[in-house]
């Protein structure tokens, strides 16, 4: 079923952008309030469909507890059509699943603040400004509700040019060089990803590849068809690189990273909040949506790479940003050193340590983005951020102290904040990853990787806390003539900033006390879509029956989805597994892997494209177990 | 045939000449002291050619006489041609004197009369003629365009190398002719015209040389390297409408011409054809884009670029129909929805520089271009929406014609012989589109970025910007419905699809200049 | 008694072609590469003439093409003569190496 929601979403900043541009001289004031609005409304939105996501939860038998909230219509099909399927499947297809859903909110929550903290800081060209960030705005949501993979890809690409102008118009003195850097930068990497996506959809229609009959870029269809061994091995080698290519850039992993401290340095305010908030997680949510579930393969066999090179990231960025005299740029290798976590907990390949990766993005968003608006209050006020230059303002500025403080601990991971569970989740995960005491199937990580991610926090909290004593206690030190208040600003925090910083706080908190409803929709979104079933050493692709190709062909994207709703759940029972209970006769379906265990209450045994044909491997479980979750 | 057949058949270009030599006549009284209604005229004949086409809807390819078949592939390029010259007029409007504005406009009907004749045309003769037609006006058009040196310098060095091309052209033709016998291209009803030789089914030397100089003047026209070098000099020397105006319509005609001659041997091109054509596309591609970026002068930096895209161009061409229907697997399909969308933003970029004079009556340098979003957001706007597209940058028009290349160019399947060459030439469209983001993002920085403390001078009248306008939002409307402009390519491509069959040989000749004896088989 | 065949036909045109080319290249002067513009037009012309007559009886295709490129010679070498004289009166001469603010 469809519904419209998420299309007004995800446009509903573009139609904020046109109306800012209709009255012909607005005052600035009229501008910002008005961007402020739009932006509110966004998140008002947001917050809505939220609430709908979880209306219709996967414990709702009516609902299709898969893909929430969908909206297709054809864009690229080809004018002929045969029968109900198109030639050319490449639809306008925009949906939600438990890990997308937060993103979007995430995305849609750090907008008004990053829309509200540059009222005092912009002064020039306003309504651009404004209109720039609503229409990144469109950007970012697009991309995190985008089921189709060209869809993903063009919003993907579309957020560079609203930060570029932002970097470019707006920032510090090496603008123009900044702005040219990151975005040809993260355009080469984009690029292969282009000829990536092109070429999957040249191979879904081949007779050598997919052999579908048409041209499929449906995200869901093709992770199903390359979980049930589809996709070749080389083919996935080779696709899995070009699609790195382009998250790695992104996300950043580390010998690509060059580009981030000169962006976040240079960007604005608000620029940076959005960059670092939500830009970033594109790369690592890129590789949750699209490279683990559809080149299962290849992540498996490239995963101790990756993390190697996250961790020499996660160290060596931790170093560079312990000698940083600029507080942003600090801030910005730290914020690639954090993400070096993410993907490390994301090539785990442990379902609930990939959550915890997921939970790291969120936690990840809110607390650097606090931490630039902290930086960027500290520089309306003082006009520099050299260290060597700031100090002791806890004696003027409680209230940033505070803030600052809080989220310098929430950074590091200081447990009852909201970056202790992701850490934790992902250190474990990293460390237990070539287990299979939880009888999952083994990951590729292990110990040796979890020490050097250790180590890691060790030297996130040692350069945070150095920062936040040199700047904040001590003797105090100000430049000559600040803080300067010509905008009406105070000497401490205003009302207003103090305003924006309250609700991220809140989260951060309430994050870290309770994570448990967020943990609980990142596991089984974690587990229907990201994973689908164990990364297993030992895997070995079955030879799946020519019937279940013709299903496959015969259908819709839509039909493909539906066809895991009502008639193919059943609530397992604790006590219940194993394959032979959950046999054919009763569902119909039943696991590729039977390494798949199906336990606890409320959770769905979700493969629907397999049929009986299938290969049975040596992981009988009989007894109830509980899995590796967080309760 | 009667007559009458004839001339309904031929309604839109009968248009297109009986206006133009109007407005030659009208061009010579009062009425060309208004500065708006020779233009006027001008747009209306167009338009009136326009609805004509789309009133008679889509030829069934039953037309072929006196050298002309009219097929879909006729109907697509009238209606482009027609568009994007109604454009290019609203863009020309207020740029020639009085004394030459009769002349100026009647150059601009008669070059787009040459387009359509070569969209309709079945013998070399009218092929050679109408693609003359398309360049002479141009030719005439550089020198009226502006009133310095540098446009008489462009204008000479434009005439030589076209002629030199026409002149190349004709001499392949005449071989051509040699090796087939008869002048017509491709045979309607039945039995094909081959030039290919009895014995060994591929091309003889003679049909070889033919090929390999057509080729060579054709691409002059499209300027693909290394014929290209005129192409930066012509297109800063004309003022900056008519340079909008040469980088499409020389070229539509060309790829036209292109398509006809590749399917003259049913796009079976020998491997050393392939190779060749690989080869101009990729050294064209990068070229012009790497030379691009070392400019510094907008004019000159969008010249290359237009090489470039001639570049991209060649690969759908070399990809020719043969992977399946539909521009994501057809190459001509792709080719023809590419080359309509480029020449909208091409001629939109040109536009904008147009629209505003520092120094010179227009924007030359990049300097120039400082500060120009400031001044004018929404002409800014409509430039970075060009500049975004001739990029390939969604969510822009050019994104989807760059898809359509690539997806076609993945098409091949894996056994196929060339399939392994052409994934490698999509990868090298694919990173010159990386280095093509470099000087692009050049242009829009200047006029977003830069700054200038003087205000630059808007020129040309509402009519160049209504003309900037319509291609900025035809970018955006085709992002999100390209499908009636692509079902309408892959429709214009069936004409091509049908002629790709074998059957009798009309006449031969043998293989070694040696012994040029005549071996005729009847039909 | 050497007998003239198609071949050596399509060498004199191909001997016309290069001699073309040659002046086109290195003439100076405007008239001058108009020449060589003619030179080369006039070997396709060589060349139809040629394939018509040796190809077959009562051919004529060729030879009205050939017709018709004579005429598109004549109309193109009033053109290039209009052009010089545009030159002519922008630069005082028509020397093409003089034409050069247009560089690279």
């Amino acid at each position: 079923m469809q519904t419209w929601l998420l299309t007004a979403i995800i446009f509903s900043p573009l139609l904020g952008v046109l109306l800012l541009w209709l009255p012909p001289r607005g005052s600035d004031r009229s501008i910002r309030r008005s961007a402020l609005f739009y932006s509110v409304v966004t998140f008002g939105l947001a917050v809505f469909a939220l609430f709908k996501f979880y209306g219709v939860a996967p414990t709702d038998s009516q609902g299709d507890p898969k893909y929430l909230l969908q909206h297709w219509s054809y864009w690229l099909g080809d004018v002929e059509v045969m029968g109900d399927v198109a030639d050319v499947e490449i639809l306008y297809h925009v949906g939600v699943d438990g890990i997308s859903i937060w993103l979007m909110v995430l995305t849609a929550f750090l907008m008004p603040l990053a829309i509200w903290s540059s009222f005092t800081s912009v002064r020039t060209r306003v309504r651009e400004y404004f209109s720039l960030l609503l229409l990144l705005e469109v950007g970012l949501l697009g991309v995190f509700c985008a089921m189709d993979l060209l869809l993903f890809y063009i919003f993907f690409e579309f957020t560079l040019v609203p930060l570029y102008f932002l970097i470019g118009i707006w920032g510090g003195p090496a603008r123009r060089k900044a702005a040219n850097k990151f975005f040809i930068f993260t355009l080469s990497g984009s690029v292969f990803m282009f000829a990536a996506v092109l070429f999957l959809a040249y191979y879904s229609y081949s007779d050598s590849g997919l052999a579908l009959g048409y041209i499929t870029l449906n995200i869901e269809k093709l992770s199903q068809l390359a979980h049930a061994g589809f996709i070749s091995t080389s083919v996935q080698w080779w696709l899995f690189l070009a699609f790195a290519a382009g998250f790695a850039i992104k996300v950043p992993l580390f010998p690509v990273h060059t580009w981030l401290p000169l962006a976040h340095t240079e960007a604005p305010t608000a620029g940076s909040v959005i960059l670092a908030g939500v830009l970033l997680k594109l790369g690592t949510y890129g590789f949750c949506r699209i490279s683990l579930p559809m080149f299962p393969h290849a992540t498996m066999t490239l995963a101790p790479f990756v993390a190697c090179l996250a961790i020499a990231g996660i160290i060596y960025t931790a170093l560079a940003a312990w000698v940083q005299t600029d507080v942003k740029k600090l801030v910005a290798y730290s914020s690639v050193s954090h993400l070096g976590f993410c993907i490390l907990g994301l090539f785990s390949l442990k379902i609930t340590r990939v959550n915890g990766a997921v939970i790291y993005m969120i936690n990840h968003g809110l607390s650097t983005g606090a931490l630039f608006l902290i930086i960027g209050y500290i520089y309306e006020r003082y006009h520099t951020r050299d260290i060597n230059e700031i100090g002791g303002l806890a004696r003027k500025m409680p209230w940033l102290t505070f803030f600052l403080v809080f989220f310098t601990l929430s950074s590091i991971g200081l447990p009852g904040l909201n970056g202790f569970v992701g850490e934790f989740l992902v250190l474990l995960g990293t460390a237990t990853s070539n287990t299979t005491n939880d009888l999952r199937a083994a990951g590729p990580l292990g110990y040796g990787y979890a020490i050097p991610a250790a180590i890691g926090i060790i030297l996130g909290a040692v350069y945070m806390l150095w920062m936040c004593q040199r700047v904040l206690f001590g003797p105090l030190k100000e430049p000559p003539n600040t803080p300067d208040t010509s905008t009406g600003l105070s000497a401490d925090l205003t009302g207003r900033e103090i305003f924006i910083l309250v609700p991220v706080a809140v989260l951060c908190l309430a994050i870290g006390v309770y994570p448990n409803p967020l943990l609980d929709t990142f596991t089984i979104a974690t587990e229907q879509h990201v994973l689908r079933t164990p990364a297993s050493h030992s895997w070995s692709v079955t030879e799946a029956g020519d019937d279940l190709q013709e299903e496959i062909k015969r259908a819709d994207p839509m039909r493909l989805v539906e066809s895991t709703s009502v008639n193919n759940l059943e609530r397992v029972s604790v006590g219940n597994v194993g394959s032979d209970d959950l046999s054919t006769k009763k569902l119909g379906i039943t696991p590729v892997f039977s390494s798949y265990p199906v336990t606890t209450p409320g959770m769905f045994l979700l493969n629907p494209v397999t049929k009986s044909s299938v290969a049975k491997t040596d992981h009988p479980e009989t007894d109830a177990m509980t899995d590796g979750r967080s309760r | 045939m009667p007559a009458s057949n004839l001339l309904t058949q031929l309604l839109p270009e009968l248009i297109l000449l009986v206006g133009a030599c109007g407005l030659l006549f009208l061009g010579a009284t009062r009425l060309a002291a208004s500065r708006s209604f020779l233009p006027f005229a001008g747009v209306l004949v167009l338009v009136a050619a326009l609805v004509v086409t789309i009133r008679r809807g889509e030829p069934d390819g039953s037309f072929a006489a006196m050298g002309l078949w009219i097929s879909s592939l006729t109907h697509y390029v009238r209606w482009v041609a027609l568009s994007v010259g109604i454009l290019i007029l609203l863009v020309n409007w207020y740029l020639p004197v009085q004394e030459e504005r009769g002349e100026f406009v009647a150059l601009i009907l008669l070059s787009l009369l040459g387009v359509l004749l070569t969209a309709s045309a079945n013998d070399w003769l009218v092929l050679f003629f109408a693609i003359e037609l398309v360049s002479i006006p141009t030719y005439i058009l550089i020198a009226l365009s502006r009133l310095d040196q540098r446009a008489a310098e462009a204008s000479v060095k434009y005439f030589f190398l076209g002629a030199l091309s026409a002149a190349i052209l004709a001499f392949g033709l005449s071989f051509l002719y040699g090796a087939s016998g008869t002048t017509q291209i491709q045979h309607i009803a039945g039995g094909v015209i081959s030039l290919t030789l009895p014995s060994t089914g591929e091309l003889g030397s003679i049909a070889m040389i033919g090929f390999l100089f057509v080729l060579a003047g054709l691409a002059f026209k499209v300027a693909a390297v290394p014929f290209h070098v005129y192409a930066p000099d012509v297109y800063e020397g004309a003022a900056a409408p008519i340079t909008g105006m040469l980088g499409f319509v020389p070229k539509l005609a060309g790829f036209v011409a292109l398509i006809k001659l590749f399917a003259a041997i049913g796009w079976n091109l020998p491997i050393e054809i392939k190779w060749l054509v690989w080869i101009l596309a990729a050294v064209t591609m990068t070229a012009g884009n790497v030379i691009a970026l070392l400019q510094d002068n907008v004019k000159r930096m969008l010249a290359y670029s237009s090489i470039a895209h001639t570049g991209y161009m060649l690969v759908a061409l070399l990809i020719g129909p043969v992977a399946g229907e539909g521009p994501m697997h057809d190459g001509v399909a792709a080719l023809l929805f590419y080359i309509a969308v480029y020449g909208a933003m091409n001629l939109g970029a040109f536009a904008m520089i147009a629209s505003f004079g520092r120094k010179h009556g227009e924007l030359e340098t990049l300097d120039d271009m400082n500060g120009i979003a400031s001044q004018a957001p929404a002409v800014a706007l409509a430039l970075a929406i060009c500049v975004f597209s001739l990029m390939g940058f969604p969510p822009t028009a050019g994104f989807i014609g760059k898809l359509y290349i690539l997806t076609a160019a993945f098409s091949f399947s894996a056994d196929h012989a060339f399939a392994q060459p052409l994934l490698v030439l999509a990868i090298v469209a694919v990173v010159n589109t990386v280095i093509s983001a470099g000087y692009y993002l050049r242009i829009v920085a200047a006029a977003y970025v830069g700054k200038s403390s003087t205000p630059a001078n808007p020129t040309g009248g509402f009519t160049l910007r209504w003309g900037l306008a319509v291609c900025s939002l035809a970018m955006l409307v085709l992002f999100v419905w390209p499908r009636g402009l692509a079902g309408q390519a892959s429709r214009a491509t069936a004409a091509i699809h049908d002629s790709v069959s074998a059957a009798h040989t009309v006449v031969r000749v043998d293989t070694d200049f040696g012994n040029a004896q005549v071996d005729r088989t009847s039909p | 008694m050497l007998t003239i065949g198609l071949t050596h036909y399509l060498i004199v045109a191909a001997v016309l072609f290069c001699t073309g080319l040659f002046t086109m290249i290195t003439k100076r002067n405007a008239i001058g590469i108009l020449i060589g513009v003619e030179l080369v037009l006039n070997s396709a012309n060589v060349n139809l003439v040629a394939f018509d007559r040796y190809l077959g009886s009562e051919r004529m295709d060729g030879q009205i093409v050939a017709l018709f490129a004579i005429v598109l010679a004549a109309a193109e070498a009033a053109l290039a003569v209009g052009i010089c004289i545009n030159v002519y009166k922008n630069l005082a001469t028509i020397d093409v190496d003089s034409a050069s603010q247009l560089q690279g």
